[in-house]
């Protein structure tokens, strides 16, 4: 099934345009990358999923029938469409568990705390969320940070609280922007971990957007080239980094760099 | 699940994540604290307890502040409004119509919530000092209002308010001490509805709209929901203070809900610390016995007689430039850092990391 299409989609900011009419689809399960230099248009892509830009043309369909662009941006998370921000956009004067809890909360329904409706129930659900947040902490192996401020954690673990924020929703999509942005090594190696242990307990379908061209080769099942709001290749990622444009593009960034 | 090791030692400790135990709040000291309220006021002379009574006041109208203000970010300086509202609402739906007090003090909190949205929607447009400005215009239309609808509210008159509350087997008056349990219950449940709310799914979409907005929205927190309600939530709140206020005091005028009011209260939570509730309960605390500690402070220092409204407002200007300056997380915001010192007592850092939730206003 093919969990999210992107027809002719277009989006400019006083002239400049940032996406040129793309198009392109996700398969559910899969782990899609999106690959491009800077400026290229990936976060601006991830920015119209979430209704946090209006593009002025083209379609976002989620699951076959509903129309993302229809919807308004609160609405998102609830259809099950969950993401991080290439800058952590977090709760910087709370605790890790209650960023992770915010995540939570197109999950928290008045209708839980009454289905089962007696005392054993009730006290299951008072700390519903509780346990839930921990689960994720769990996950990604951050429980022992919980009651920290996030403000107080080095760089790394704040990138992990922001995934977790995003797990938690449980989505059945997830959008990484840059999630390996300035980490080391060994950190870009748990990520990639994550990203697959991540399909394999919650049957996720994962749209990566990445720099590190070793991380997205080796976890990707399929890559998707952007350069200035244009596609320039989608295919399997040996195929892709074979195209001769495509090196092109990369060894050009290589040489600015 | 990942676990670690650590060596003790020649012995090697596993350790997995779940084997952390969560940091629970310490609570053991709600309940002596709630029983020292109960005690106080056979240990302290009458007028003590009708200041009590103006404490318990300014600590439910400063707590529905720090709703708004402290957990959702909205800084408002119409509060005074609100507080008006819920007084003359109060006296009208009780002295005029003749409703029951309970009745009355529950109509004069929707009442107070209902014109809340008039600055709640607003307030998705509206960010930072640009909403404290179009909140201190509301603080001057009511008052303004106040004195335009005379046949209602008396306007500058005064309007007479019962001093007597009638629970059916007691007749509480507000200036005796049996009205001080009455009121310090209120609070006490104030407080408690506060910091489950803190902690809900409600509370925790309010701090992260004040956290990030762009992050609340795509963690699926519809903001105009959930502004305007805590809009509404503050204001019912404050319009509950505002109807006691007009009970203990008596008669109410316009004057009574200037925008210095709103201003008061916003010192409260500046120097108590925003967001957490106890701060601003020690905020409320604070300011309503600062003038009489000033008081205090002339008879000791000065000559008996001298004219001290000059004295009063220096020392008040002081302290809080001295709190900005130096600690704006206020009070609370200093006690937590030093419970934090003593708690990793032998393994402190060099610099004790300030505790850092001051607020942002964006
Ligand atoms: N809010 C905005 N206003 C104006 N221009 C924007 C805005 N957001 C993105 N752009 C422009 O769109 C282009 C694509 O940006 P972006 O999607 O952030 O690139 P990247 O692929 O590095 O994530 C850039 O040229 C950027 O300047
Ligand atoms: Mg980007």
């Amino acid at each position: 099934m093919k969990i999210l299409e992107v027809e002719d989609l277009f989006i400019a900011f006083r002239g400049l345009v940032a996406l040129n009419g793309i198009s392109f689809s996700v398969n559910e399960g899969e782990i899609f990358g999106l690959v491009g230099t800077n400026g290229s248009g990936k976060s601006t892509f991830f920015n119209c999923v979430n209704r946090l830009y209006k593009p002025q043309r083209g379609k976002i369909i989620y699951k076959e029938k509903i129309n993302l662009l229809k919807n308004p941006s609160y609405k998102i998370p609830e259809l099950g469409i969950a993401r991080t921000f290439q800058n952590l956009e977090l709760f910087h004067y709370t605790r890790v568990l209650d960023n992770i809890m915010v995540g939570l909360h197109p999950r928290l329904k008045i209708r839980r705390f009454f289905k089962d409706f007696s005392i054993k129930g009730l006290i299951k659900s008072w700390n519903w969320d509780k346990d839930e947040a921990f689960k994720i902490l769990d996950f990604l192996g951050i429980t022992r940070f919980h009651a920290r401020l996030v403000s107080d954690l080095p760089y790394g673990i704040q990138k992990l609280i922001e995934l977790g924020r995003a797990l938690a929703a449980r989505p059945k999509l997830l959008l990484l922007d840059e999630p390996s942005a300035g980490m080391n090594d060994q950190e870009t190696r748990e990520i990639a971990r994550l990203i697959k242990a991540m399909r394999e307990e919650y049957g996720i379908t994962v749209l990566l957007v990445e720099h590190d061209m070793n991380l997205v080769q080796s976890i990707c099942d399929t890559l998707c080239v952007l350069d200035s709001g244009n596609i320039i290749k989608i295919g399997k990622p040996d195929e892709v980094t074979k195209d001769p444009q495509v090196i092109n593009i990369f060894l050009g960034e290589e040489d600015n760099a | 699940m990942r676990t670690f090791t650590i060596k003790l030692g020649k012995k090697r400790i596993r350790f997995s994540d779940r084997m952390i135990k969560e940091e629970e709040e310490k609570r053991w000291w709600i309940l002596p604290l709630i029983v020292l309220t109960y005690l106080l006021p056979l240990f302290v002379g009458e007028y003590t307890v009708y200041l009590l009574n103006l404490v318990a006041v300014a600590i439910i109208g400063a707590v529905s502040l720090d709703i708004l203000c402290g957990f959702c970010g909205q800084l408002s300086l119409g509060h005074a409004a609100f507080f008006a509202i819920g007084a003359y609402s109060y006296g009208i739906f009780h002295m005029t119509f003749h409703f029951g007090y309970f009745l009355s003090f529950i109509l004069a909190g929707f009442f107070g919530a209902l014109l809340s949205l008039l600055i709640g929607i607003p307030s998705l447009r509206l960010k930072g000092l640009y909403l404290a400005i179009a909140t201190m215009g509301f603080t001057f239309i009511i008052e303004d209002a106040i004195r335009f609808f005379k046949e209602w509210t008396h306007g500058v008159e005064g309007f007479r308010v019962s001093r007597i509350i009638d629970l059916g087997f007691i007749k509480l008056h507000s200036g005796k001490p049996e009205f001080y349990y009455f009121i310090y219950t209120i609070v006490i449940l104030v407080v408690i509805f506060s910091r489950f709310l803190l902690h809900s799914k409600l509370g925790r979409a309010f701090t992260s709209i004040r956290d990030s907005d762009v992050a609340a929205e795509v963690s699926g927190v519809n903001l105009l929901l959930y502004k305007v309600l805590a809009f509404a939530i503050s204001s019912f709140i404050a319009s509950i203070a505002g109807a006691f206020m007009a009970v203990i005091i008596g008669t109410i005028s316009p004057e009574d809900f200037n925008i210095f009011l709103s201003i008061n209260y916003l010192v409260m939570l500046v120097i108590g610390g925003m967001g957490t509730v106890y701060g601003a309960v020690i905020g409320a605390i604070f300011i309503t016995f600062l003038p009489e500690w000033i008081t205090a402070l002339r008879d000791a220092l000065l000559p008996p007689g001298t004219e001290i409204s000059v004295l009063q407002f220096l020392i008040y200007g002081l302290i809080i430039l001295i709190f900005i300056v130096f600690e704006p997380n206020g009070f609370y915001g200093r006690w937590l850092v030093i419970k934090n010192y003593f708690k990793k007592f032998p393994f402190n850092e060099k610099r004790i990391g300030r505790v850092a939730w001051i607020l942002r206003w964006r």
